[in-house]
């Protein structure tokens, strides 16, 4: 399998309301990313673009929209959308386009940008919802989220103050990521007795609104080779979709992760998750999701992730677990839907060359995964990254 | 898939909207261009340093040499009607009482021009290449495009 | 490294007070839905007071919300079913939010119901009513597999839509049977 290393990554701050257009948000992270990969523009052969829908920035093709503001003007321009998942999509898509031959490089960026929803972006959510069986009883979007951690906590005998130490853990992590919009110090009381959403979603387990945009630059050997030092390489990727008849799955275990998974640890040569997986940034739009997710990656037995997470497992200056969102992930940099996976993928790339700054991970890691989740709680996106 | 439904009351469509709405902000370079529309009744270019292309409406970066544009400068004088085309329908399909003329126009030495309606002539008096002047709504301001029209010069 | 962050994070006052200029768009978009065979015949059976499923002969499936192909076999299903209108809670939430986000008084009981009569698993989303007012109550009376039964609105209120059923509740609650045909 021909190779392809990550040669730079930028973003823009996440923000729950820019002055920048989506536009705007595009090229400041794109021009980022080529500024560490030490690339100009026109040295860039093809473009992948990860933007998740239409309908919160409310432009009608967005990807179209976007593209002047991610370089692809005169290029070859792909825009990839699986919701939430679209972010780590964008790297896995990029792969293909190096991966192929077909293409010496390609940038990849993901952008969101929420805030023109009005009265709220939650409401245009509103239309994931079968319009005949489920919008006429009045939906919101943290129905489903509410739903499925319920279950998950039921199946379980999972706590409500366990899982709240998700949204603690990530939003402390955050403190050091410079571009985020929602970290500090909260207790787990203070998570737990928050305002109810739809119980038992509390607001401080739940990510923002945000505005924001990320950007990579993907390499094959030729080009990778030449720079100094050891590269990053993309070693798997994996994705996979669930059915969209929601009410009649598993809610307690999200089988399309799983799937997802064991597609990148396949190409990755990975047989042995927890002792070969060093680093983990799984999606974590919600505090329950992060753990929900971490099973799904064959790195807790099911229902295990939170008794690991009272024990410091995913803690980020563990040296015997697996640090987990050490970014500080959606709850606490914030989730500009499609850019948030990429940031969690840039994470891993940063922590894998030892460039997080105050948010190095104390253990050695030479494997990471990011992953990434979305659309009708249905996909699974996994990159596999290695040093 | 071949049951027929062979009593029309069957069949059902339910119907809905949309829901949402939306506020866009104009982004850096953006507000810059409305702000001189408003204040100061005059259409401003951003200047690329690489290139020196002059842009209208004026962007935060150049799309081909991809680096930052913080300067401004105004676009004086007349623009030319590059292309325009008449509108006799509105968007719900029903007749215009008059038709609508709308016109890109382009001025001399700048990248790119505006789209906006052309007032003050009868339709089939227009003409490619003919020079027109841009028009600002001062009175009730809307703050965005639809404050800008052209007129013959 | 993280570095060059950029970004102007704006508060919503600088907008209300006309700090930053912006504009807006109402965009009428309206839409009507067909609802296509399979759910066409459901709605016509919710009209009737019944709760319909569909059956692949070939997995044994009998599947709700009904569809004209099975997706596992990837073959057209085979027959309809008449399935009752009781079920068992998958699992369900206390909503304090209405869909755009605003904040509610008392709260919507949402919950995935597993329909007796389809196969293990298949579930819908409805309401569940007279299970309490706040999150103490309702987490007093509902757990996985409580058994409820769909309330229907009368006849002639019905109008082939999933609101033909008001909600669902617990089986032990007194009350009648409102189905009526």
């Amino acid at each position: 399998m021909p190779k392809v290393a990550i040669l730079g990554a930028g973003m823009t701050k996440f923000m729950r309301r820019s002055l920048e257009t989506g536009r705007e948000l595009c090229w400041e992270a794109a021009s980022a990313a080529l500024r560490e990969a030490d690339m100009t523009l026109d040295q860039i052969e093809c473009v992948v673009m990860a933007t998740a829908p239409d309908a919160f920035d409310g432009v009608h093709m967005k990807g179209e929209y976007l593209l002047d503001g991610a370089g692809a003007k005169g290029k070859p321009y792909t825009r990839v959308y699986v919701g939430g998942g679209s972010g780590v999509f964008a790297v896995i898509a990029g792969w293909w386009h190096v991966a192929s031959g077909a293409f010496r490089n390609c940038l990849v960026v993901a952008e969101e940008k929420m805030s023109p929803t009005q009265p709220h972006p939650q409401g245009a959510f509103n239309a994931i919802y079968d319009q005949f069986l489920e919008r006429p009883l009045g939906v919101n979007l943290l129905w489903i989220f509410a739903l499925e951690m319920h279950r998950y906590m039921l199946t379980y005998g999972i706590k409500l103050e366990t899982i709240a130490g998700v949204a603690v853990k990530n939003k402390r992590n955050a403190k050091d990521h410079p571009a985020s919009q929602v970290a500090g110090d909260f207790t787990i009381q203070q998570v737990v007795e928050a305002e109810v959403m739809a119980y038992p979603v509390t607001r401080l387990m739940v990510s923002p609104v945000t505005d924001g945009a990320v950007a990579m630059v993907l390499a094959g050997e030729e080009q990778a080779k030449k720079r100094a030092g050891k590269q990053v390489w993309v070693e798997g990727v994996g994705w996979n979709l669930d059915t969209s008849y929601w009410t009649n799955r598993d809610l307690a275990y999200p089988q399309y992760v799983e799937n997802a998974a064991r597609m990148a640890y396949k190409m990755a040569g990975i047989t042995k998750p927890r002792e070969q997986i060093h680093i983990v940034e799984p999606y974590d739009p919600f505090a329950y999701k992060e753990l929900h997710h971490l099973e799904g990656l064959q790195l807790a037995d099911k229902g295990q992730a939170p008794k690991l997470l009272e024990q410091g497992f995913w803690d980020r200056d563990t040296t015997t677990g697996i640090p987990s969102s050490p970014s500080g992930g959606l709850l606490g940099v914030g989730n500009p839907i499609a850019a948030a996976g990429l940031a969690k993928a840039a994470e891993i790339y940063w922590q894998l060359k030892g460039e997080a700054g105050p948010r190095q991970i104390k253990r050695q890691a030479k494997r990471g995964v990011a992953q990434a989740w979305g659309d009708l709680m249905q996909v699974g996106t996994v990159v596999v990254l290695g040093i | 898939m071949r049951e027929q439904l062979t009593r029309n009351l069957e069949a059902r469509a339910v119907h809905g909207d949309w829901g949402v709405w939306y506020r866009y902000t104009y982004g850096p370079a953006g507000e810059r261009f409305f702000r001189e529309i408003k204040d100061r009744q005059r259409l401003v270019a951003s200047v690329c340093p690489k290139c020196g292309r002059r842009f209208l409406p004026p962007s935060l970066y150049c799309e081909d040499c991809f680096v930052e544009m913080t300067e401004f400068q105004p676009v004086a004088g007349t623009g030319t009607i590059d292309s325009f085309t008449v509108l006799h329908d509105s968007l719900e399909e029903t007749r215009l009482a008059e038709p609508i003329i709308v016109a890109l126009v382009r001025f001399e030495g700048v990248t790119g021009g505006c789209l906006a309606p052309l007032k003050g002539v009868k339709p089939d008096a227009v003409r490619i290449g003919m020079k027109v002047k841009p028009v600002f709504n001062t009175q009730q301001p809307t703050n965005s495009i639809a404050d800008l029209s052209w007129s013959p010069a | 490294m993280i570095t060059d962050l950029r970004g102007t994070s704006l508060r919503e006052d600088d907008i209300r007070s006309g700090k930053v200029l912006t504009t807006n768009w109402h965009g009428k978009i309206d839409f009507a839905w067909d609802a296509g065979i399979a759910i066409g015949q459901f709605l016509h059976g919710l009209k009737a007071g019944k709760l319909l499923g569909r059956k692949c002969h070939q997995c044994q499936r009998v599947m709700i919300p009904p569809r004209m192909f099975c997706e596992r076999c990837f073959r057209r299903s085979d027959e309809w079913v008449e399935l009752k209108d009781t079920g068992r809670v998958n699992t369900f939430s206390v909503s304090y939010v209405n869909w755009d986000a605003s904040r509610r008084q008392t709260p919507q009981v949402p919950a995935v119901i597993e329909i007796d009569g389809a196969s293990p698993g298949m579930g819908i989303m409805h309401l569940l009513g007279e299970v309490g007012d706040n999150v103490k109550e309702v987490l007093g009376r509902v757990t996985v597999g409580t058994p409820v039964q769909a309330v229907w609105k009368p006849p002639e209120q019905r109008q082939g839509s999933i609101t033909d059923i008001l909600y669902f509740r617990p089986l032990g609650n007194p009350g009648t049977s409102t189905r009526g045909r």
